[in-house]
């Protein structure tokens, strides 16, 4: 035995230098960036120019290759679609793109093994491998290396106040730009469709505080009476339903800074106390009210907390009346369609601005990118070329969409529908910035406008610019993460007892280190905030 | 005293058969309304949950599968022509491993087995492994991406070959064809592996489910190259996107819009169906050469 | 044969060797070649685990970590409750399969009918299957509102609907026998095929001295099946630290009243990774469960030696 040991030792020591060698060749190669202190030094925008000239003298076209994930796999068109961009560039920066798209979840697999190996591409959405653990891991870039995006991303910092991108930063780096999207939510927002409010008598009409407004602002009470009368109306439909992952985070106006609740700020608005939002007092009222509808006014399915279809197929299949969602200009256009019917949508919270909303999925550059000019310029254009993000967003004209009748609008072209596109991915939200591409038929032409206010009129976390790195305290994380998973569907799903359950739960909690995790993330925030 | 044999004979069939048929019913019921539910209409599946008699008849899922993307009949072929490179290949090095290390004369023999053994134990985990693959042996995106990570060769595999090789075929046997005057070689293939056709019918069933089944190899080294789909590449990949979207619906806001746009319930069963449907028309035929290959095999001494 | 190792060697007997053993050593290098590439060239990336791994460096090159990747798998109040569960549900299964896999093996081997065959490809079905749609299958019989057992069970029955997965003291038995359900028909084909290779001349001789059938099938099959049973075991008792993911994670729908016994080792990493994606974490758990079933198959198998030498795994 002690022989066979010796032998293995000596093979896997032997492999081990073998891999060390062939393995050792890929780090540090990354070409000297002298250029871009060069070009730094110069004037701002003519560095730029600079970079275009030089590269089109050179006639030596860099490749920058794009990715990001849809739900229907590679697109068929997908490769029409990156060559129509590429001429965009080509003809502009000097630059090829690629383009990759494919199943999100596969990408996310596939992109944390490429970003080790080396196989990534330049530019891609930071969903894709996680944003913290990519920053973590070392595989994302320094966006301001040698005054990178100041230099070449000029474009890029007009679209975003500095406390936007500081979202981005990790320790002082920044590693991503945010994409333009929704980035407020309306809390406790309430979907039912307008059919089963007539059958009941509920005059909704009249409850607009502004003719033509959207969103009807009500409180709970109110719609605890709605759904007690839908549920006499409707006793074989489920009344109510929750998507069980996004309770806290859809529902209560509270920050869980760095997206986990071990310590939050349960004042977000005021105050940058880090408390634990599991005993207070809005965690315990919105599990009680759950625990009122559920258990005493039987308004969920006994299966809330283990279906996995989503809410607003049931709603089509004509199983359930009314859910919960996250509201923002153009929801009651969007659950409607997603319904199948038009909905009438409440709100019972504020509109609230977390200060990870920025962080959650920037669009990241390669550590390992060949040409960091060339991508940052890429990177640029796609957040102020409306040419170029109409493409990415919907594909090219004649072949995936026209100009409806209105001429500004556009739609499907002729022939052409959502099944057959080759070109039709339903990802806008994740792409760099959709507010300047072509809006499609259904929505109004001013919805980004009415995004952009509702960003900026949102209730705002005092933390916003912060993010939170949990690296030193991972071990508690993962073992809070656990207890909690545990406790939570059965919590804010109401099949339990809060005035029960939550104790436990916290106890649990506490035993696996949630003090000692809430300490290290009041200390990091009081760190931040004294530095501002 | 013959009598009795038979009554008893007699009962044992019939109490087996009693068993097996109550065990084939628990695997086929739940097939059944696994074949049911692809054919149910999406949003009485919704609403009333799975059933044996649906409301409503849909073959909506079909539909959708047959004309969404990527074609079906190339993902079945790729499926097939893995499967039987894989078998072939996997068999014949599985074989010969095994078939040496049953050598108890073989200097180094310990060694070898306990090196064999260890892969099971350790392995390198996914990134080495794709580093490995994709920066030194370049599979990305190439045949030899599904072919060749994880499934050609195991040590369980070896192992249960080389134990019956020990125990099944006599060395007696063996040694008499040495003297006889047959090399290694004829050995091996004129008596050793005849009489090992039931486990080597065996292993290229493990081989062949192994390689049917596998999804993880697509998914893993194939990006670009989409025309290198197996079934279970296509229909894995929706399955995947769900996946993510539950992780992740915390923190997207598009999530809820996103699980709209993934296909049903139903489409996924009948995905699931299309899985394992051929192995249920090809089973038999190669069950028959098998049980063949096996009889002769068993027949000796 | 076995004894030709131990005698000293005469120069014309060592030349015989090296002369029968390198045609041997040539069939099996295939073989060989392939553990190389696809085991033993990854295998250094083990030192993952205990490296802080940053993309600059590489994974040789990243500085060491000593043994805090590991830390996160025994510092939670769960890791009792993880590892329990892990290794008791393999013991269950170990047994438990083992027990059916052979007695459904041997009646297959006995049966004469025509039925044989449709058995045998029947119950090797619902290994074909994906967890997640075995989660999809389990679902329809246990759902609350929906689910067979409620409705058309204990409905007519006049009883109670069960919230099955709210309730965790189903679950034990629940995935026993999920497991075994899925497993039984590749899990049999193995002894099937043992006792097929089996001389049939015992049976006869057995039969014509009139051995019943219950006494063939103790006397005749199970010692000759035991060298199997041994092998197989030994190997489960090696991934005695590893649990089904898709077992223990979809198929109870990750619902989180049934943690207290659905919680396994792998499963804990996996919700403990989701968020962090750290890759020399995930290799920690590996290389932990790795470590375990080593220890564990190397004095099983010493035990086995003792025991029964023809029986070991080297």
């Amino acid at each position: 035995m002690r022989k066979v040991l010796a032998m293995m030792l000596a093979l896997v020591l032997a492999l081990s230098v073998l891999a060390g060698c062939t393995n050792g060749g890929n780090s540090g190669n990354k070409p000297a960036d002298n250029q871009t202190t060069e070009a730094a030094q110069e004037g701002d925008q003519s560095a730029a120019e600079k970079a275009i000239a030089d590269r089109k003298a050179s006639g030596n076209m860099p490749t920058v290759t794009i990715c990001f994930g849809n739900f229907a796999g590679k697109p068929a068109g997908v490769d029409r679609i990156g060559a129509a961009m590429s001429k965009i560039t080509e003809e502009k920066l000097g630059i090829k793109v690629e383009l990759t798209i494919d199943s999100i979840g596969a990408l996310s697999q596939q992109m944390n093994l490429d970003l080790a190996s080396g196989n990534a591409p330049d530019l891609f959405n930071g969903l894709l491998g996680g944003f913290m653990s990519s920053v973590n891991a070392g595989y994302l870039y320094d966006l301001e290396e040698d005054g990178l995006i100041d230099t070449y991303g000029a474009g890029i910092k007009e679209c975003f106040k500095e406390i936007e991108l500081n979202g981005c930063r990790v320790n002082g780096t920044l590693y991503g730009v945010p994409v333009k999207k929704d980035d407020a939510a309306g809390m406790f927002g309430i979907s039912i469709p307008a059919e089963y409010l007539d059958t009941i008598g509920y005059d909704y009409a009249s409850k607009y505080a502004n003719e033509g407004d959207e969103i009807i602002y009500t409180d709970l009470d109110e719609i605890e009476g709605i759904l007690t009368q839908l549920k006499e109306a409707y006793p074989d439909k489920t009344t109510f339903f929750m998507d069980a992952t996004s309770v806290m985070s859809q529902c209560l106006e509270i920050d869980n800074i760095g997206n986990d609740y071990f310590g939050a700020l349960c004042d977000p608005c005021n105050s940058l106390e880090v408390t634990n939002p599991f005993e207070d007092e809005k965690y315990y009222e919105l599990c009680r009210r759950m625990y009122h509808w559920n258990h005493d006014l039987g308004f969920f399915s006994m299966d809330a907390a283990t279906t996995d279809v989503a809410t607003t197929v049931q709603v089509k299949s004509g199983s359930l009346c009314a859910y919960k969602t996250a509201t923002k200009p153009g929801i009651k256009q969007q659950e409607s369609n997603l319904c199948g019917m038009p909905v009438i949508i409440f709100q019972c919270g504020p509109d609230f601005k977390k200060a990870s909303t920025y962080g959650t999925m920037p669009w990241v550059m390669n550590h390992a990118t060949e040409d960091p000019i060339a991508s940052m310029q890429v990177l640029n254009e796609l957040y102020t070329n409306p040419e170029l993000m109409t493409l990415m967003c919907w594909g090219e004209e004649g072949k995936e969409w026209k100009l409806a009748e209105d001429g500004q609008h556009i739609t499907f072209a002729d022939g052409v529908d959502a099944q057959n596109s080759e070109y039709y991915n339903n990802t806008n939200w994740e792409l760099p910035n959709q507010f300047i591409a072509k809006i499609w038929e259904g929505d109004e032409l001013t919805l980004w406008d009415r995004m952009q206010k509702f960003n900026d009129e949102a209730r705002t976390s005092k933390a916003m610019g912060f993010t939170w790195d949990n690296s030193d305290v991972s071990n508690e994380y993962s073992a809070l993460t656990n207890v909690y998973e545990e406790y939570r569907k059965q919590l804010e799903l109401g099949f339990v007892d809060p005035d029960v359950v939550i104790p436990e739960m916290v106890e649990r909690l506490k035993q696996a280190g949630l003090e000692k995790y809430m300490q290290a993330k009041a200390d990091a925030l009081k760190a931040w905030a004294d530095a501002q | 005293m013959k009598r009795k044999s038979v009554g008893e004979e007699g009962r044992f069939q019939i109490l087996g058969n009693i068993i097996m048929i109550l065990l084939s019913l628990a695997a086929v019921i739940p097939l059944i309304l696994l074949l049911i539910s692809s054919f149910t209409d999406d949003s009485a599946l919704v609403r009333n949950g799975y059933s044996f008699f649906p409301q409503q008849w849909s073959a909506y899922a079909y539909q959708y599968i047959f004309t969404s993307g990527n074609s079906l009949t190339r993902a079945y072929l790729m499926s097939f022509v893995l499967t039987a490179i894989g078998v072939v290949v996997g068999l014949a090095i599985t074989t010969l491993l095994a078939y040496g290390l049953s050598k108890k004369f073989l200097p180094g023999r310990g060694v070898i087995t306990f090196l064999v053994v260890f892969t099971m134990l350790f392995n390198g985990g996914l990134v080495p492994t794709y580093m490995n693959y994709v920066n030194v042996f370049h599979v990305k995106d190439t045949f030899f991406g599904l072919l060749l990570p994880g499934l050609l060769m195991n040590a369980f595999n070896v192992m249960m070959m080389k134990s019956y090789f020990v125990s099944g075929v006599p060395d007696e046997i063996l040694e008499a064809a040495y003297i006889d005057g047959a090399n290694e070689y004829q050995t091996f293939l004129k008596i050793a592996f005849p009489l090992a056709k039931p486990i080597v019918a065996t292993i290229a069933l493990f081989i062949g489910i192994g390689y049917w089944n596998d999804w993880m190899n697509g998914y893993v080294y194939l990006s670009k190259a989409t025309h290198l789909y197996t079934i279970q590449n296509l229909l894995n990949r929706m399955m995947q996107n769900i996946q993510f979207l539950q992780q992740n619906s915390s923190t997207i806001s598009g999530a809820n819009t996103g699980l709209a746009s993934i296909p049903a319930v139903s489409v996924r069963m009948a995905m699931a169906v299309c899985g394992i449907l051929p192995i249920v028309v090809i089973y038999p035929f190669i069950q028959n050469n098998f049980v063949k290959g096996i009889t002769l095999g068993g027949v000796k001494g | 044969m076995a004894a030709i190792n131990k005698e000293k060697l005469t120069p014309a007997k060592r030349k015989a060797l090296v002369k029968r053993s390198i045609p041997i050593y040539i069939m099996m290098l295939p073989g060989l070649i392939y553990l190389v590439i696809n085991n033993y060239m990854p295998m250094p990336g083990i030192v993952l685990a205990f490296k802080k791994y940053s993309a600059k460096f590489g994974i040789y090159r990243s500085p060491w970590n000593g043994l805090k990747n590991f830390t996160y798998l025994f510092s939670t109040p769960d890791a009792l409750v993880i590892t329990r569960n892990t290794i008791l549900y393999n013991v269950a299964f170990i047994i438990i399969n083992l027990i059916f896999a052979v007695a459904v093996a041997i009646i297959l081997s006995e049966l004469t009918g025509k039925g044989k065959k449709f058995y045998q490809s029947v119950i090797l079905l619902p290994h074909l299957l994906s967890a997640v749609i075995i989660s999809y299958l389990v679902f329809a019989f246990l759902s609350a509102d929906n689910g067979f057992i409620n409705n058309s069970i204990l409905k007519p029955l006049g009883k109670e609907p069960i919230g099955w997965y709210d309730n965790a003291k189903y679950w034990p038995f629940i995935l026993v026998f999920v497991n075994l359900w899925k497993g039984i028909g590749y899990n049999c084909i193995i002894y099937l095929s043992t006792i097929l290779g089996f001389d049939r001349s015992y049976y006869e001789a057995a039969r014509i001295d009139g051995a019943t059938k219950w006494k063939q099938i103790t006397k005749i099959t199970l010692p000759l099946l035991r060298p199997t049973i041994i092998m197989l075991s030994l190997m489960a008792v090696g991934r005695i630290f590893y649990s089904d993911f898709g077992l223990f994670y979809q198929v109870p729908r990750n619902s989180g009243a049934l943690f207290p016994v659905t919680n396994t080792i792998d499963t804990y990493v996996y919700r403990a990774l989701i968020e962090q994606g750290d890759i020399t974490k995930s290799a920690a758990a590996g290389v932990y469960q790795s470590l375990v079933g080593f220890v564990l198959i190397l004095s099983a198998n010493l035990l086995v030696r003792k025991l029964d030498p023809d029986s070991a795994l080297f």
